[in-house]
């Protein structure tokens, strides 16, 4: 199955959902959507759109089928009445459990001859999983790239209190299925279903109220997507630790009419991001706009998120707040002792012979390492072959200057990156003082001189008029003009030195004679150095 | 470039030494601000930055003969790999195959030696010989060929083979196919055969002559051909009998080879 058809599948699941029918219940007469989850500080500054995205542990309140990659636990508070907690925990199998907890009160909901509050706690078990227990499918790329979950919920106790009316409680269950699809290594596409189930199925699908009597859960439809349009290596644009990722969803239901919901999120180093977005609600008085905005702050174990966000029962601006721990192992592992065949990506490469910011000498550069058994890697983007001991040892060419080195870690469709920045310096063997070594051997990293070519480069030689004309121009980085005849008696169209000797000419740095020679072989006076480099020194 | 092309020659007069030029060079605003960059591991290291040499093996093609194999465990498989490396063919540090999905060994090498089945040394055609085993299953099988240089780049490259026994009747023809009543004419029974393995290991191909009045069956013969390219013919030959009236007479033909894979086809006869 290719790209297409999974295209095709989405969006014939999203066209067969556009019919939809009403329904009315104690909670419709507020506004209000049973065993609603979608929480979380992080989704909601992004305006909500998560189902597309569904990258850290809110997917079990978003999309579950995006927790077979999340770890991590959050508490989010708006106000100590309503807190929702949410964690997912990686098997060590390619799946997560998720579990969370909602506990939420909003009062002074306004209706028609007075206010309404209600209150309640809602649990959520949730599971996620790669399609590895298809071993037929998941042997091809594209469905390694898919995960699919499940949300079991329930309405442990909901209270409502309407004016003129006793007060009575809710309880009831249901079930989400979510779908995350990461298309390409910057995009996913995401489906949710939530709260599928018909009234009465197993005792579920419906609330029930104390005061007698039932209430159909709404079912939801949203399909979403997500990019990281800038970003690491992989994202259409590339930013060094700098990232932005859109968001977009669009939500159907038989409560509600379709709505849109837009975010985004800006990174900044993997530490700090800012986020924004725009979205439709729902609540009594029909569909509203609102805003979102919030940020956040992560280390490489800890997350604090804030955000601001539009509570649509009483339609005000609200503030939320949230930490997260993303520990590295986990304890379910650990206390199970299961043998894991399977691999956290991070720990892919047990050990490489890299660090970041290495200065070397070197034309070529030796990367030794070892990996988990099962783990390809690449680097530079070429497969390096790992040994049956699970080591590997590549050589790669280094340029002079600058050089990313980037590392992939591949495994069963998901992959990791680690770059690693290499300044190859010039090494210069001249028989000089060190000091005078060290400046020729950076002149000569930044492309201003070359003394590879020559046999013997004396510093005490006079320089030439021609390699004064070579250095300034590379120095100075001035543009280099075509040269289509003989620029002067004395250098032809095909000397080295032509256009260097016509740009300094061209911008006024140097002077041809009058007889028309540039003479690149004669000598700079100390004097015309000096005025040379004064103008150099100038930035003319 | 430039100081590799000019002759620089101290002079009486003392002119600028290129100690001194370099010295004012690395002092210049401009230079130290390059420099700063150069040495700043915070800037400038973005996808440029990353050296896309080409670095890896090249599998040019692989080969399998024959394409379609019994799972008989003796049939030779020949799997053939051209390949080649951006520094030259003695920086190739070895080539493998993974043949366990025909039931062999998941690291098996490849030589480019002039021995075991590799048919010239030297010839950048890596080669090895093997056989399916009879404990696969028939259908298609994926076999990987991968090739590592000596600076530790891989190159992967797949193909796909056909674990069958059964053999297809590619052409069943009687010449003349069209003859009269009573003329004794020899008819050449023709039929070609493409057989998982080899096509010559047939149990037997048999023809069915009872509509003619032979109770016994015509054994077709294989008809080997000359040069490397493998004969697909069989043949055999019979005299009309003269009892035979005219009519349309099919004569079924019934093939079966050493793996105890069958076709069944016919051949037409036209007697006027």
């Amino acid at each position: 199955m290719d790209n297409k058809t999974i295209s095709k599948i989405f969006l014939a699941l999203i066209l067969s959902l556009s019919v939809v029918t009403g329904a009315s219940g104690q909670f419709n007469q507020i506004g209000a959507l049973p065993l609603d989850t979608e929480q979380g500080v992080r989704p909601l500054g992004m305006g909500g759109a998560f189902v597309g995205l569904a990258d850290d542990n809110n997917a079990a309140l978003y999309n579950p089928g995006g927790l077979a990659w999340a770890k991590g636990l959050s508490m989010h508070l708006r106000d100590l009445e309503n807190i929702t907690a949410i964690q997912a925990y990686p098997t060590g199998f390619g799946s997560s459990f998720g579990l969370g907890v909602i506990f939420s009160k909003i009062s002074g909901i306004p209706i028609a001859g007075g206010t309404a509050n209600t209150s309640g706690s809602t649990i959520l078990v949730s599971y996620g999983t790669k399609l590895n227990f298809l071993p037929a499918l998941y042997k091809e790329e594209i469905f390694q790239r898919i995960g699919v979950g499940f949300n079991l919920k329930a309405l442990l106790g909901e209270t409502m209190q309407q004016t003129g009316q006793t007060d009575r409680s809710a309880t009831g269950w249901d079930m989400d299925l979510g779908v995350l699809w990461k298309g390409g290594d910057w995009w996913n596409l995401g489906l949710t279903i939530q709260n599928l189930l018909p009234a009465k199925t197993l005792n579920g699908g419906e609330i029930k109220w104390d005061v007698g009597g039932e209430e159909d859960v709404p079912t939801a439809y949203k399909l979403g997507g997500s990019a990281k349009l800038i970003g690491d290596i992989g994202s259409p644009i590339y930013a060094d630790n700098r990232e932005l990722i859109v968001a977009g969803e669009l939500d159907s239901s038989t409560f509600y009419s379709t709505l849109l919901k837009f975010g985004a999120e800006i990174g900044f180093n993997k530490k700090y991001f800012l986020r924004g977005g725009i979205n439709q609600q729902h609540n009594l008085t029909g569909t509203i706009a609102s805003f979102a905005f919030g940020g956040g702050v992560r280390s490489e174990e800890w997350g604090a998120d804030l955000a601001s966000y539009r509570e649509p029962l009483r339609n005000e601006q609200v503030i939320g707040f949230s930490f997260s721990y993303f520990p590295k192992d986990w304890i379910v592992i650990k206390r199970l002792d299961v043998d894991r065949p399977k691999i956290l990506l991070e720990q892919a490469i047990e050990s490489i012979s890299l660090s970041d910011n290495i200065i070397c000498y070197s034309d070529t550069l030796e990367v030794t390492g070892r990996v988990k058994p099962g783990v390809d890697v690449y680097v530079n983007g070429y497969r390096a072959a790992v040994a049956d001991d699970q080591s590997f040892k590549v050589t790669i060419p280094l340029i002079l200057g600058k050089n990313l080195v980037v590392v992939e870690a591949r495994f069963e469709g998901d992959k990791k990156i680690w770059k690693y920045k290499v300044l190859r310096q010039a090494k210069v063997d001249l028989p000089i003082e060190p000091a005078k070594k060290k400046n020729v051997e950076e002149l000569v990293t930044l492309g201003v001189i070359d003394v590879s070519k020559q046999k013997e480069f004396k510093l005490e030689a006079s320089v030439t008029r021609g390699e004064i004309a070579t250095w300034i121009v590379k120095a100075a980085d001035l543009r280099l003009p075509a040269v289509t005849k003989d620029p002067f008696n004395d250098v032809k169209q095909d000397d080295p030195v032509a256009p260097y000797a016509q740009a300094v000419v061209e911008w006024g740095i140097m002077k041809a004679y009058p007889d028309g020679t540039f003479r690149p072989n004669s000598p700079v006076s100390r004097e015309e150095g000096n005025k040379l480099f004064k103008m150099l020194r100038a930035g003319n | 470039m430039l100081a590799g092309s000019v002759k620089a020659e101290p002079t009486e007069e003392a002119g600028l030494s290129r100690d001194e030029a370099i010295k004012i060079i690395s002092n210049s605003d401009v230079v130290k601000q390059k420099l700063g960059d150069l040495f700043s591991f915070t800037t400038g290291y973005d996808l440029s930055k990353i050296n896309r040499a080409k670095l890896t093996p090249i599998i040019s093609y692989i080969r399998v003969v024959p394409k379609r194999v019994p799972p008989d465990g003796r049939t030779i498989l020949e799997l053939q790999a051209q390949v080649e490396d951006p520094s030259g063919p003695k920086n190739i540090a070895g080539v493998k195959a993974d043949l366990s999905s025909i039931g062999r060994l998941a690291s098996t090498v490849l030589v480019d030696n002039g021995m075991f089945g590799d048919k010239s040394a030297g010839d950048k055609i890596y080669s090895t010989q093997t056989s399916v085993s009879p404990k696969i299953n028939l259908g298609k099988k994926e076999i990987t060929v991968s090739a590592a240089n000596k600076r530790g780049w891989l190159a992967l490259a797949k193909t796909q083979l056909d674990v069958d026994k059964t053999p297809l009747i590619l052409e069943a023809t009687a010449n003349p196919a069209r003859l009269a009543v009573k003329s004794k004419t020899k008819v050449e029974l023709v039929v070609r055969v493409d057989n998982p393995g080899r096509n010559q290991d047939m149990a037997f191909i048999y023809l069915d002559m009872s509509s003619l009045g032979i109770s016994s069956k015509l054994a077709l013969k294989y008809v080997p051909g000359s040069g490397e390219v493998e004969s697909d013919l069989w043949m055999g030959e019979f005299v009309l009998p003269e009892n035979v009236g005219p009519g349309e007479y099919w004569l079924p033909l019934e093939i079966v080879n050493q793996s105890g894979g069958s076709a069944f086809g016919k051949i037409e006869l036209a007697v006027y």
